[in-house]
């Protein structure tokens, strides 16, 4: 889940019920809040729904859920838009706090790459969540 | 060092210096043809480069591209010398070391001036995709605004929103347009390479292009070519056979591997056929199947993967001894496509209209999973079962057919049609395979689009395809209601329909946008003011729009019908609604084609299966013959030059009368005899393989030469 991630220039600090995380900036598009989560029938538990984002139906996931953590109980109402290699997904936090800048990035916030928890959840999911 | 590579930096260096000749003229005062020539050879370039994987160099052949084709007047001759110095070393490089300098050398000017914002600069794929982002929100706007103002009292509004709206209509199709290229540049090698390989294995083949001009998104453009590549490879190598084996074999001397490309509804379809082997040996023997399937099957999987990477599926049909045929779907990432929208519980799902044949309604206490439909008994699907949302005794039955499989999809309730632009799903939710993509509608709400495809894998089941004759009308039929020509209501049938647009301002990738023929929806009364709708429809091979006065609503086209469509195309139908006037396009066709008495020569197809009947069509068209589809080969008319017979079919050929058994000409693409046994029994002269496109001009020149005669 953490680990190594490339260069790193800007991160996007967010909150979530276990504490504080660092996504990378470089991915991230925009914050929203979505208004309506539309339900995808058969899809993944940390799938929240999908949400419209320019034109797009976007597919909003819990990033609790993802890491395998309990659900933030003042629930997951900011959604962090991302891109990467043509894919546009949103990852649900409890809240986002800050820009950090390389340099001045706390050594004990661990970094999230979003996406490669995606395909984790993929594997397993072909594997044997589904009816 | 690969013999393709040194040919090719050979030939390249030549066409550089004879480009840059070009460009010393195009110093002085631009002449056209200097230009378009220059042009050419750098496109030559690009095209190469880019099948043998020198990415670096395609860059730099673009950019230079670019730099003269936008600026026909303008050319900074200086500039683009400098890319051809840049294109020389690199080719220098490759000659020496066989491959491509690495990064930071040479070849880096394409990505420099890209991010120095430089005119002529390549515009990147992640620009283009904010653009179209941008416009997609932009028209989902305008849509609000316009229905806003339409409600409103303010006058003052419309016309300056209604002009808003045109904009953005050419914005969105511009913006469209500009992410769209040409497949032909995808298979512009494929010549070259199925040459080499025949020369290497002593074979003969001939290569056929067809629908050259077929747009596809630029994000899915690398994997499609490369995956053509592949195929070509394969069918060159393993599929067709040595010409001693094919003799041997019965077939002619010459393979012929054919490409095409064409959209449909729902989706750009592109395949690669041989008339080679086939995948399934008929050697007999067990090893040689064995070498043969992995020598076709190495390195499939990959172009499956890159297919599906850009949302597209590959499919393989093959019958021993006759070839192989592949055929990659994509989805028309830019495109919109006419749906018809369901509802289970409180969720929305879209289905594309072209897989439709019939709307029912769910027989109370209908305890089968199976449903007898006016299109034959086929398997219930019931939605809200496998979504897990419950089920119902009562909805309503949608009977569709894909790729040759029908099924009945059961759902809560079908709704309105709507024109929805589906976008694959991203992250793990895209690997349900269920759902194609989903869609944000004109109101911004979510809709989930099903893939009928995988539903109809998932029913498993190959339908008997009946002859569709004149489809009778029934319940729960549904039409497009429109008004051409005068105040009569008339319908088309949304099975009829690939989509609607705009006369003169379609979306690009839209059915619409294909269209290069647009006719009156109607032949008699009164000229039509000004059309502002064309309907798109189906004709032959490819597509073309019918003007209408105004598209109207949705609506049910059951009801009593009065005999068949009359020779202008309508049939009447008293509905529970009143009375309507129901469009058969092919009628209107049939008669469009008579009417214009353009002294074509008319040739039958009686072939049931689409993708032959296209495939037969368009190269009779290309012939410069009218083709025409018949259904029933004893309703074939007497005025046919020719009657091309698909002898794989079960037909009745035994009941043709003479003029329709001297027309007639049999096509097979089953080499064993049977065919010839069946045609010999009917009295058919000539027999020849479905794809084999010299026998099919040779034999029609001599049956239209004498239908003239006579």
């Amino acid at each position: 889940m953490s680990g190594h991630l490339g260069a790193i220039d800007h991160l996007l600090r967010v909150r979530l019920a276990e504490g504080r995380f660092g996504l990378l900036r470089a991915d991230v598009r925009t914050v929203i809040e979505p208004e309506t989560l539309t339900p995808v029938p058969l899809a993944a538990d940390s799938l929240l729904g999908l949400t419209p984002y320019r034109g797009r139906a976007v597919p909003v996931y819990s990033v609790a859920a993802l890491l395998g953590m309990a659900r933030p109980a003042r629930g997951e109402p900011m959604a962090v838009i991302c891109a990467s290699k043509g894919q546009i997904c949103g990852f649900a936090v409890e809240a986002v706090e800050e820009v950090l800048v390389g340099a001045e990035r706390p050594a004990n916030l661990e970094l999230i790459d979003a996406f490669s928890l995606l395909s984790a959840t993929t594997t397993s999911m072909v594997e044997g969540d589904r009816p | 060092m690969d013999d393709l590579i040194r040919d090719f930096v050979e030939e390249s260096l030549e066409s550089l210096d004879s480009a840059e000749a070009e460009v010393l003229r195009l110093d002085g005062p631009v002449n056209d043809a200097a230009h378009a020539r220059a042009f050419r050879l750098l496109h030559t370039i690009k095209g190469t480069c880019g099948f043998l994987g020198l990415a670096r160099l395609e860059a730099l052949a673009h950019a230079g591209e670019d730099r003269i084709g936008q600026q026909p007047g303008a050319v900074d001759a200086v500039v683009l010398l400098k890319v051809f110095d840049e294109i020389r070393a690199t080719l220098a490089h490759i000659a020496v070391h066989g491959v491509e300098a690495p990064a930071a050398t040479p070849g880096d000017v394409a990505e420099d001036r890209a991010a120095a914002g430089l005119p002529g600069a390549l515009v990147s794929a992640d620009r283009l995709e904010q653009l179209l982002a941008d416009v997609a929100e932009l028209s989902m706007v305008r849509t609000q605004l316009v229905s806003a103002a339409r409600s409103s009292n303010a006058l003052a509004l419309r016309a300056p929103v209604q002009r808003m709206s045109h904009v953005v209509d050419l914005l969105e199709a511009r913006v469209a347009a500009a992410a769209m290229q040409r497949i032909e540049a995808a298979w512009r090698q494929v010549p070259r390479v199925v040459r080499e390989i025949a020369r290497a294995s002593g074979k003969d083949i001939r290569v056929e292009l067809t629908g050259g001009n077929t747009e596809i998104d630029r994000g899915a453009f690398g994997a499609v070519r490369d995956s053509i590549v592949h195929l070509v490879r394969n069918a060159a190598g393993h599929g067709v056979e040595p010409v001693s084996e094919r003799l041997a074999a019965g077939k002619p001397a010459q393979g012929v591997i054919s490409l095409a490309a064409r959209q449909q509804a729902d989706a750009l379809v592109v395949t690669v056929a041989d008339d080679g082997r086939g995948l399934a040996s008929s050697a007999g023997n067990a090893t040689a199947e064995v070498t043969l399937l992995s020598g076709r099957g190495v390195g499939l999987d990959a172009v499956r993967e890159a297919i599906a990477g850009v949302g597209g599926t590959l499919d393989v049909r093959t019958e021993a001894g006759c070839g192989v045929t592949f055929e990659i779907r994509l989805p028309l990432v830019a495109g919109v496509v006419p749906c018809l929208l369901l509802t289970c519980t409180t969720h929305r799902f879209a289905i594309a209209q072209s897989s439709i044949l019939e709307v029912a309604r769910y027989p109370a206490g209908h305890g089968s999973n199976r449903f007898r439909s006016r299109h034959g008994e086929v398997p219930l699907f019931d939605l809200r079962l496998h979504l897990g949302l419950g089920s119902g005794d009562s909805g309503q039955i949608l009977v569709c057919e894909e790729a040759g499989l029908r099924f009945g999809l059961v759902a809560d309730r079908v709704e309105d049609g709507a024109s929805l632009s589906v976008k694959p799903l991203a992250g793990s939710v895209g690997d349900i395979e269920i759902y194609a993509g989903a869609a944000v509608d004109a109101s911004g709400q979510i809709v989930l689009a099903l893939n009928t495809r995988h539903i109809a894998r998932l029913c498993g089941e190959v339908a008997v395809v009946a002859p569709r004759i004149a489809a009778p009308i029934g319940q729960g039929r549904r039409g497009l209601t429109f008004r051409a020509g005068d105040a009569r209501l008339r319908a088309i049938s949304i099975t009829d329909l690939l989509g609607v647009g705009v006369a003169g301002a379609a979306r690009a990738g839209s059915a619409a946008a294909q269209v290069t023929r647009v006719l009156p929806a109607v032949v008699t009364g009164a000229p039509m003011q000004a059309p502002r709708s064309i309907l798109v429809v189906r004709d032959g091979a490819g597509t073309v729009g019918l003007a209408v006065d105004e598209i109207g609503d949705f609506t049910l086209i059951d009801g009593d019908h009065a005999g068949p469509p009359g020779a202008d195309g309508y049939s009447r139908v008293t509905t529970a609604g009143g009375e309507l006037l129901l469009l058969a396009p092919d009628m209107l066709l049939v008669a469009e084609r008579r009417r214009r008495g353009n002294g074509l020569p008319r040739v039958g197809i009686a072939e049931d299966d689409a993708f032959c009947r296209d495939f037969l069509s368009g190269v009779i068209e290309g012939f410069g013959y009218a083709a025409e589809h018949i259904e029933m080969i004893a309703d074939a008319p007497a005025d046919l030059a020719a009657l091309v017979i698909d002898l794989d079919r079960d037909r009745d050929l035994e009941g043709m009368s003479a003029f329709q058994r001297a027309a007639a000409l049999g096509v097979s693409s089953r080499l064993d005899g049977e065919a010839a046994r069946r045609a010999r029994v009917a009295g058919i002269q000539d027999v020849i393989g479905k794809f084999d496109r010299a026998s099919l001009r040779h034999i029609l020149e001599q049956r239209a030469a004498r239908s003239v005669a006579a």
